[in-house]
């Protein structure tokens, strides 16, 4: 009997504890931050332009995200001396016109700083990308997982990274049919404007990487590229990614890999420690300061994929995200009494927090005017960054 | 004796001869005789009302060999062995004498052997008193020293018993017997009295009377502590007067009295309390010692090889607690018998079955439930033992949070001991052990890994002075790693190291000054670095193979014990240790002076069958003195040398599945490591508690370290990944320890320091630019109390207390925004460390009636373990999820964990 209860209770005690558990942890280590140089980009040798971004590396404690690198002066480099040059193009972004180098081998990328220190990369092989096959979907749980999946018929390209736009559709609570207008303090019908329907666009935030090299045939299959969650709102009405394929060389993979495995496949109880990182980049004058990133010279393939949510077999509660009819504060602006419309129009509206929605009445006969805060009428409050002006790529039905 | 007629009340609780005769001489007015020296070791816990003396001295020394007369002069007369005759006493002693009585500081009368005296007396029939005659019978007896030989055993169990001290009366002249039971001692002819003295057994001698070189088994009674109220401590200098250092033997008993995760005993956790013994972290197989890398360890389970110790992700250790019998653990004077890491080794013994009945026992916990069974195929000449441990742990998983659902773990171990005797002269040893893990992490990815061993023993007895020990036997170890959640990308991953070997050893007692060790031996390796194969029909997974590998290590070695004085002795030992890579095999070359890289890979040669294609080799020393300044103090000094050609490769932190093994080969050179070692060792309290400082240095060359990014698994030039390091490793180790009494225990200190370096700027890549940088490992202050207090003998309560220093890891130094995410950028190997490490764990202990004859015995253990519930840091990371970078500090058992066990033996 005493055995039984024992084991009763210790059913219960294990069950309420973990026995392995992560907690956030901050050291205090790092008083003066390194400050070197990051570069990061890929020498689009296609039909494409060029982008090469600078920045400099912060602070762990530090709440500014980055540190542009301004007014640097770059070029590309191929491996018959001809240089093509990158314009400022402000944040820390050089671009270039397209360098349609699909002869030349090897290239490099030259920098020299505002405070005139000279950077140079490896030369780098160009690389031939393959395009990509499909971008395919499985729903996985309460979400859809993408895959990427090409192959290179030469059987040349063996190393793959990705990166993809994703861009979704989504719509505020409420419609809107009227919106004030705070010089003449009057309201007017919002004829012709959409604030309802709105699209969002986030870059990916992963290093996608892929390789056939250990295969008989050099085909990816089904390479996971992005899991998207139902409750995130982005399958509620379209989803669309823009996936882009960059073939790398067997350095730059290696490159690629550790960054990933030192910054993103770490947390497991049997994980390979963090490594050093070099990259391809030196200061010409100083081979000891370390320069972060790695260039690589490809062809870019890019691909659209585009899901309208009636494709997607999933539902729930949480298939559209906050604000719900419950967040959302609002009121009337009755036309009676007429005498202080004005100023009960003002007093509501001015603040900018909240957004006319539609007319109140009964019977035809119009009493007044509802109004609710902005988040829940207008898409483009609800989610910073989104916009209501539909992609060019965009369907009128999905 | 018919005296005492006054009565007297006593209540004795572990009091020393000194208290009960103070107190007898209080309330009876008696004056006690004795010498204090001989009383040493006795303790009286007795309780009676109203008794004559007489009837309490009687109930006080019952059961032991201590005596008592009471004369008519109202004189006591303590004794040990010997029984005055009380005729004797009148008178005997001047009244002047008898003045020192107990109120006296120094020790009062000295009561004389009475050896001759008891040749004389017709003795009792106990084997105590007889006089064993050895040897062909004279007359007249000769001069000179004889050697008399012969077993030590368990007279229930018939198993031997080993490290009991053979002394002679009245002499420092002894020694141990060895994993056999069988001593060797030299002594005169003549008549000669020895004491045998070992860990948890009654103490007892032996008389004899050597004619010549001769035999004599010697059978020894446990200690039922239990029912005697009187404890008799087991001569404890061993520490003291060993010669060796850093050297820690463990019985089983202590083992399972140090609370466990779960409440398994656990053999390699216990070895985490000692002194320079450390781990990184709780979920790992390997343990580290004095600045080694865990796959410097050599595991020896009765002589065959375990590589990986461990169940569960390293969470129990793989012995069998209801099997094994003792531990040893050699930090620093490695025997020269061993080799092949360099590190330690630690030596695991199983008992021997029980030659004259069956028994067993039964286990059930919360994780596992054990069996073992044991008994005698033919009474007194076969024994043999069965142990056998399976989890039901998957219920556990089941109750984890949903991310760890889909985990399953089972395991097993089984173990199978069989003894036998030939005749007196011929024993044969079989050791048979598997064990088997099969886990899932909450992946599509399963793992399996096993050890499978079988060994087979000789023991020939030429002459009381020589004998030798022929083992041969295979030990096995295979892992495989399957994945099937992609079926484009489904593999299968084999690894597997096995190893043949044949060994004789020879021990030769050459002279009471000398003893001799010697032998050879090979060990045939075969190494299936890595198989990959695809898994279901739609795999595209190439199938890739590393070519086997395989090479012969030989050794050859010769030890002397040299006691040059009884306080002087040496240990003196040379180990030649030769090894071949053999073919067949295809051996890559790269350019001089170069990194080796792909890159620089500048040919290929394939070398035929048995084709020698490499050798390495080279004499390894191992010496050590001990110089005794007191009895119970003395000083050590070694050096030792070692080589080591298998290699762990591993870029995990935690020994993990998948880390492989790589024989030394052309590009890969073998290890080599020295260490000079200092101890002082001072026993208190007739040596019921040691103490030890021991001081190491040591160096490291060509420990394998990985570069950046190293790929391990499947290379087949796995050299361009790798970097040559040169450790040096340094540090103090305090040790107190109590074995006997209601308290016992040990507390150790350790400071010490480990570093690597790799300096070579043609390895390609250098370290922390080539300056020495802290090993995994390295985690300075250690400090660890294990201790067990007996309340009474059913109940006990344990505490294990753990506190170090956090492991170094490798920290972000700064941030940075790189492919859509913040990034950030490493500091130098090594440079921070995680918080530092704090767990106590605490666990009661009943036990059941202790009548003898019952059909069963039982056992609950209960506890707790991490007490605090403090959240250790196993490891720290940084990882950047959804744009910003967070940093994670990972706990395993962060939270208390209460545990129940129930043992039946039968």
């Amino acid at each position: 009997m005493i055995k039984n209860r024992f084991y009763i209770v210790l059913v219960v005690v294990i069950a309420v504890c973990t026995w392995q558990c992560k907690k956030v942890y901050t050291p205090n280590v790092v008083s003066s931050a390194p400050n070197y140089l990051v570069v990061e980009g890929v020498i689009n040798t296609g039909a494409d332009s060029t982008t090469i971004k600078l920045s400099r590396t912060t602070n762990l404690a530090d709440s500014a995200k980055t540190i542009k690198e301004l007014g640097a002066s770059l070029y590309v480099e191929d491996n018959t001396g001809r240089r093509h040059n990158l314009t400022e193009f402000g944040n820390g972004l050089y671009k270039s016109a397209p360098l349609n180098l699909q002869s030349t081998q090897q290239c490099r990328l030259h920098i020299i700083t505002k405070d005139q220190k000279e950077y140079v990369s490896d030369f780098v092989d160009n690389i031939k990308t393959p395009a990509i096959d499909s971008i395919t979907y499985t729903i996985t749980g309460t979400g859809a997982q993408f895959y990427a999946n090409t192959h290179d018929p030469t059987g040349t390209v063996k190393y793959y990274r990705w990166d993809f736009d994703e861009t979704w559709q989504y719509v505020a609570l409420l419609q809107s049919f009227y919106k004030y207008d705070a010089i003449n303090n009057k309201i007017v019908p919002r004829a012709g404007e959409n604030i309802y329907n709105c699209w969002k666009t986030n870059p990916s935030t992963q290093v996608l990487l892929g390789s056939t090299a250990g295969l008989s045939q050099a085909v990816v299959s089904a390479l996971p590229v992005s899991y998207v969650d139902e409750s995130t709102g982005k399958l509620a009405h379209g989803y669309s990614m823009l996936l882009r394929q960059y073939g790398l060389t067997k350095e730059a993979y290696e490159y690629w890999q550790k960054l990933k495995k030192n910054t993103e496949q770490l947390g497991s109880i049997f994980d390979a420690q963090p490594s050093a990182l070099t990259g391809n980049l030196h200061n010409v004058n100083d081979a000891k300061e370390p320069v972060l990133g790695y260039i690589s010279a490809s062809t870019v393939s890019v691909k659209r994929f585009l899901i309208g949510h009636n494709a997607i077999p999933l539902y729930s509660q949480s298939y559209f995200p906050p604000p719900g009819a419950g967040d959302c504060t609002g009121g009337t602006i009755n036309l009676l009494p007429a005498n202080t419309f004005d100023a009960r129009l003002k007093a509501a509206m001015s603040s900018g927090n909240f957004t006319l929605t539609d007319d109140n009445g009964s019977a035809g006969v119009l009493i007044g005017y509802n109004y609710a805060s902005s988040e829940c009428v207008d898409c483009r409050v609800k989610l910073l960054g989104g916009t209501n002006i539909k992609p060019s790529y965009w369907p009128d039905v999905l | 004796m018919a005296q005492g007629t006054k009565l007297i009340t006593v209540d004795f609780k572990q009091a020393t001869i000194g208290q009960v005769a103070t107190d007898l001489q209080t309330k009876t007015g008696y004056h006690f005789y004795y010498d204090a020296a001989q009383f040493d070791s006795l303790r009286v816990t007795l309780q009676l009302t109203d008794k004559p003396l007489e009837a309490v001295l009687n109930q006080a020394f019952a059961n032991t060999n201590y005596h008592f007369a009471i004369t008519s002069d109202h004189d006591v007369f303590l004794t040990r062995e010997h029984e005055l005759q009380p005729q004797l006493a009148t008178g005997y002693y001047g009244k002047g004498s008898s003045a020192a009585g107990v109120s006296g500081a120094a020790a009062i009368v000295v009561v004389p052997d009475y050896t001759e005296l008891a040749e004389k007396k017709v003795a009792n029939a106990t084997t105590e008193n007889k006089l064993y005659e050895v040897g062909i019978k004279t007359n007249n007896v000769k001069g000179g020293n004889v050697t008399l030989a012969g077993y030590i055993r368990d007279i229930k169990t018939g198993e031997p018993v080993v490290g009991a001290s053979v002394t002679l009366l009245n002499s420092k002249n002894g020694i141990a017997t060895n994993q056999f039971g069988y001593f060797s001692l030299s002594l005169p002819r003549g008549r000669n009295v020895i004491n045998i003295k070992a860990l948890g057994m009654r103490d007892t001698r032996r008389q004899v009377t050597m004619y010549s070189d001769g035999n004599l088994n010697i059978e020894v009674q446990e200690q039922v502590t239990t029912l005697k109220e009187v404890k008799v401590s087991a001569d404890k200098v061993a520490n003291v007067r060993s010669v060796e250092l850093g050297a820690t033997r463990l019985d089983i008993k202590s083992i399972k009295q140090v609370p466990a995760v779960f409440g398994e005993a656990d053999v390699l956790r216990v070895v985490l309390t000692l002194p320079g013994v450390t781990s990184v972290g709780e979920a790992t197989t390997g343990f580290n010692v004095r600045g080694g890398a865990a796959d410097q360890n050599l595991i020896l389970l009765n002589d065959a090889t375990v590589y990986n110790p461990a169940h569960f992700f390293g969470f129990f250790s793989a012995f069998n607690p209801d099997i094994v019998k003792n531990i040893e653990l050699y930090k620093a004077s490695i025997p020269e018998r061993f080799g092949g890491r360099l590190s330690s080794v630690l030596d695991v013994t199983n008992r021997e079955g029980n030659k004259k009945l069956f028994t067993g026992s039964a286990g059930i916990g919360l994780l596992t439930s054990r069996l073992n069974i044991e008994g005698p195929i033919v009474k007194d000449k076969t024994s043999f033992i069965f142990g056998g441990r399976t989890t039901y742990s998957d219920w556990l998983l089941k109750l984890l949070p949903d991310e760890y659902k889909n985990s399953s773990a089972s395991f097993y171990d089984l173990n199978l001991d069989i003894s036998h005797q030939i005749n007196e002269k011929n024993n044969l040893y079989f050791t048979g052990y598997i064990s088997h893990d099969a886990f899932r992490l909450n992946s599509d990815t399963t793992y399996g890994y096993s050890n499978r061993n079988a060994g087979l023993k000789w023991k020939h007895t030429y002459n009381n002075k020589l004998f030798s020990l022929i083992s041969v036997g295979v030990d096995d170890y295979k892992y495989n790693v399957a994945s099937e959640g992609n079926e484009v990308n489904g593999y299968k991953l084999n690894f597997n190291v096995s190893q043949t070997y044949a060994k004789a050893d020879f021990t030769y007692y050459l002279s009471p000054k000398h003893t001799l060790s010697y032998g050879i031996s090979t060990l045939l390796y075969h190494l299936n670095g890595g198989d990959l194969e695809p898994e279901g029909n739609k795999s595209l997974v190439v199938p890739d193979m590393l070519e086997p590998e395989r090479a012969l290590e030989s050794a050859l070695y010769l030890g002397d014990k040299y006691d040059v004085t009884s306080n002087l002795s040496f240990n003196v030992g040379l180990r030649y240790s030769l090894y071949n890579y053999l073919g067949p095999h295809t051996v890559y070359e790269y350019a001089d002076g170069q990194p080796k890289t792909e890159n620089s890979l500048v040919d290929s040669t394939s070398y035929g069958k048995n084709k020698v294609i490499k050798t390495y080799g080279g004499p390894e020393i191992r010496v050590s003195g001990r110089y005794n300044i007191t009895d119970d103090f003395s000083v050590k000094a070694g050096y030792n040398t070692l080589r080591q050609y298998i290699h762990l490769l591993s870029n995990t932190t935690a020994i993990s599945p998948t880390d492989v093994y790589k024989l030394s080969d052309p590009n890969i050179k073998p290890q080599y490591g020295d260490q000079v070692s200092f101890g002082l060792y001072k026993n208190f309290k007739s040596n019921t508690i040691e103490t030890s400082v021991e001081v190491y240095y040591k160096r490291i060359k060509d420990y394998l370290d990985y570069k950046s990014g190293a790929v391990l698994v499947v290379n087949h030039h796995i050299e361009t990944d790798v970097l040559n390091t040169r450790g040096k490793a340094y540090g103090i180790e305090f040790l107190l320890r109590k074995n006997v009494g209601k308290l016992n225990g040990w507390t150790s200190y350790t400071y010490s320091r480990t570093f690597l370096k790799q300096d070579d700027p043609n390895a390609g890549e250098l370290i922390n630019e080539g300056t020495y940088y802290p090993a995994n490992y390295d985690k300075p202050h250690n400090f660890n109390f294990t201790g067990n207090y007996r309340f009474t003998h059913r109940y006990s309560v344990s505490l294990n207390v753990v506190y170090s220093t956090g492991r170094p890891i490798t920290l972000p130094i700064a941030k940075y925004d790189y492919a859509g995410s913040e990034r950030v950028y490493y500091s130098d190997r090594n440079q921070y460390r995680v918080p530092d490490y704090f767990r106590s764990d605490f666990s009661i202990n009943i036990e059941g009636n202790h009548r003898v004859h019952q059909k069963t015995h039982n056992t609950w253990t209960l506890g707790v373990y991490n007490l605090t519930g403090r959240k250790n840091a196993y490891s720290t990371y940084f990882t950047s999820g959804g744009g910003t970078i967070t940093g994670y500090q990972l706990s395993i058992f962060a939270t208390a964990i209460p545990f129940i066990n129930y043992n039946i033996r039968f």
